[in-house]
């Protein structure tokens, strides 16, 4: 009887603790730090509103990006007919362009950066895992790649398989996985001696199992905050491309198309270089801020 | 320390040769032959052509070849350009690019340390606020928007210099105008990263201990900096400038086409747009090779500047 009382008395007061002090992940943790960094979260805001708009847009505005209008060709921006932004040369509306262009730098950034992802990680975790010879010899790739200029392969790459926009994609993700291989395998050698992993080793699961199951969803703070930084460069590759008339092709555009189409007008027509100039470093200058305030917050190293 | 550099040397070979061989794996998977034209070749003019070119012969045997052509220094002939090598384009090409991106960097160290060196003693004064703009702004706004605005301003509104080209008898300017532009444009590029980094790397030095020491020993704020803060500080900044001569050739690539300069980066990009396989190739080859040995001498330098290291 008393125990007993004792025991719901206890009982009481724990689940009132539990009331007063909310438990908090890490996660919680994270956002709480990213919400403090203002630059980090004004620069997402921005990064939001322009990919709203570069989904929104298009359906808001009169013309298409491939329609070309013959009844206004160079024209300046003008509020009659519709082209907000002035059209080039071939009457195409520069709005329309600008943000189809988004779209497409947007997906590039962001497929490019999952295929680096998933080589990275995949080449990481297994390098890490397994050590050894095995490891020896993954890093020793690595360090050969890093040897070399990145920029050129990627011409490389698009001299000798044509400028398809997937192959596009693949080709950024496969030359920017480096880095996150790097991470990834550091990160799995420590977590490789964890009990947990002895415990499923113990338990019978097989090997690719316990990298897959086990190790890569616990390196997922770290490949996130990497991830994050990997975009702008997959971007920044992507517009170098493209501007040099390597990467996306008619009648699809990309704001590195566009500045090099605007480059060529520029005397008579500034905007049409500097619009998609200026969409182009205001994400990249945003995705950088959201990167770094990503790593502040998640970062093991710094707290 | 002879040792060290000869096995560091040594050490490069392996990297050398996987560019190589991976080249030329790519090559062979490219789509289309050298002789893949308009007009059908007669099956044996064909085969006379591919045997005098070794074409007709096993793959490892082939590799055997451009090996050794490579080890003489032959980059081998290009597909497009009738009558060219590949060695006769990039002699035509390098002079120029060497000029623009040597001085380019060169100013740009020089600049970028003392900008940071300066940020660095003056923390949150307008030197510093300026390095760390630039450096954001380098970080940010892609060369290829920069460049067309540089010219935009400088050359179509000012007219003070040329818009692009490159040419040593033009009546209108001289060549010290032609590359002030692409000059500038690479150097901005770089001056951020340096400085910023430079920045960074004093400040973290200036806090260590042996600074504090020799503040208590009485040394004057001169000596402080010159002989004892530098030489560390400058660890960082000597790492970077590998991946940075490295990148300047790359960049050059931007900035050539910008400029429409006649360099390394114009050939590259001609021969990638007209898909050239064997040009692009060498290049590619030789941009790995001047990698490699920037990074050796970087590696070696670092050795030299850092007592630590002991080879």
């Amino acid at each position: 009887m008393n125990t007993k009382t004792k025991n719901d008395q206890l009982v009481s007061t724990l689940s009132n603790i539990s009331e007063v002090v909310e438990g908090r992940s890490p996660w919680a943790d994270a956002r709480r730090r990213f919400m403090k960094n203002k630059a980090a979260v004004a620069s997402l805001v921005i990064l939001i509103l322009i990919g709203l708009i570069i989904v929104v847009g298009p359906y808001m505005l009169q013309h298409t990006h491939d329609a070309t209008d013959w009844n206004a060709l160079s024209l300046a921006p003008t509020l009659a007919n519709g082209h907000y932004l002035g059209t080039d040369e071939l009457g195409r509306d520069l709005l329309a362009r600008t943000l189809q262009g988004g779209g497409i730098t947007f997906q590039v950034g962001i497929v490019g950066t999952l295929v680096s992802v998933i080589i990275g990680v995949s080449w990481g975790a297994i390098a890490g895992f397994f050590g050894g010879k095995v490891d020896a010899l993954m890093m020793r790739i690595v360090d050969v790649l890093y040897a070399l200029p990145f920029m050129l392969f990627a011409i490389l790459l698009m001299t000798f398989f044509g400028r398809d926009l997937y192959l596009m994609f693949v080709a950024l993700g496969a030359i920017s996985w480096l880095d996150m291989a790097r991470i990834v395998r550091g990160q799995t050698l420590s977590l490789k001696s964890k009990e947990f992993v002895e415990a499923a080793h113990a338990i019978g699961v097989s090997q690719f199992a316990i990298i897959f199951r086990h190790i890569v969803p616990n390196l997922l703070g770290i490949v996130v905050v990497y991830a994050t930084i990997t975009i702008p460069g997959v971007i920044m590759t992507e517009s170098v491309l493209s501007f040099l008339g390597l990467g996306v092709q008619e009648p699809n555009t990309s704001w590195g198309v566009l500045v090099q189409e605007g480059q060529k007008v520029m005397e008579s027509q500034p905007w049409m270089l500097l619009v998609p100039g200026l969409f182009l470093s205001v994400t990249l200058y945003c995705a950088n801020y959201v990167g770094d305030g990503l790593r502040d917050a998640l970062d093991p190293k710094d707290r | 320390m002879w040792s060290y550099v000869i096995k560091r040397v040594f050490g490069a070979v392996p990297t050398v040769f996987s560019v190589i061989t991976l080249c030329f794996i790519m090559l062979q998977l490219a789509p289309g032959g050298p002789f893949d034209g308009e007009k059908k070749i007669a099956p044996e003019v064909l085969a006379n052509l591919e045997a005098k070119y070794h074409l007709n012969e096993p793959l490892h045997v082939q590799f055997g070849y451009y090996l050794n052509n490579l080890l003489h220094g032959d980059l081998g002939a290009s597909f497009r350009y009738a009558d060219w090598s590949v060695n006769q384009l990039v002699a035509q090409a390098l002079p120029k690019s060497a000029a623009i991106g040597g001085t380019a960097l060169l100013i740009a160290i020089v600049l970028g340390i003392s900008l940071g060196v300066i940020a660095a003693l003056r923390q949150n004064s307008i030197a510093d606020y300026f390095v760390m703009f630039l450096g954001n702004f380098g970080h940010a706004v892609p060369s290829f928007v920069t460049g067309p605005i540089l010219i935009l301003f400088f050359a179509l509104w000012m007219k003070v210099v040329p818009a692009g080209g490159w040419s040593y008898d033009d009546p209108n300017w001289s060549i010290v105008q032609f590359a002030l532009l692409p000059v500038a444009l690479l150097t901005i590029v770089n001056v951020a990263t340096l400085g910023r980094v430079m920045r960074g790397s004093l400040i973290e030095v200036m806090n260590s201990n042996f600074i504090r020491t020799a503040k208590a020993k009485g040394l004057p704020m001169r000596v402080i900096i010159v002989r004892h803060a530098l030489r560390p500080a400058l660890l960082p900044v000597v790492t970077l400038l590998g991946p940075m001569a490295v990148s300047a050739i790359a960049q050059a690539v931007v900035t050539e086409s910008i400029f429409s300069i006649p360099g390394l980066g114009r050939l590259l990009v001609t021969g990638a747009v007209n898909r050239d396989y064997t040009l692009v190739l060498g290049l590619v080859v030789l941009v790995a090779v001047f990698t490699v040995v920037f990074n050796l001498i970087v590696d070696i330098v670092y050795a030299m500047l850092d007592p630590r290291i002991r080879y």
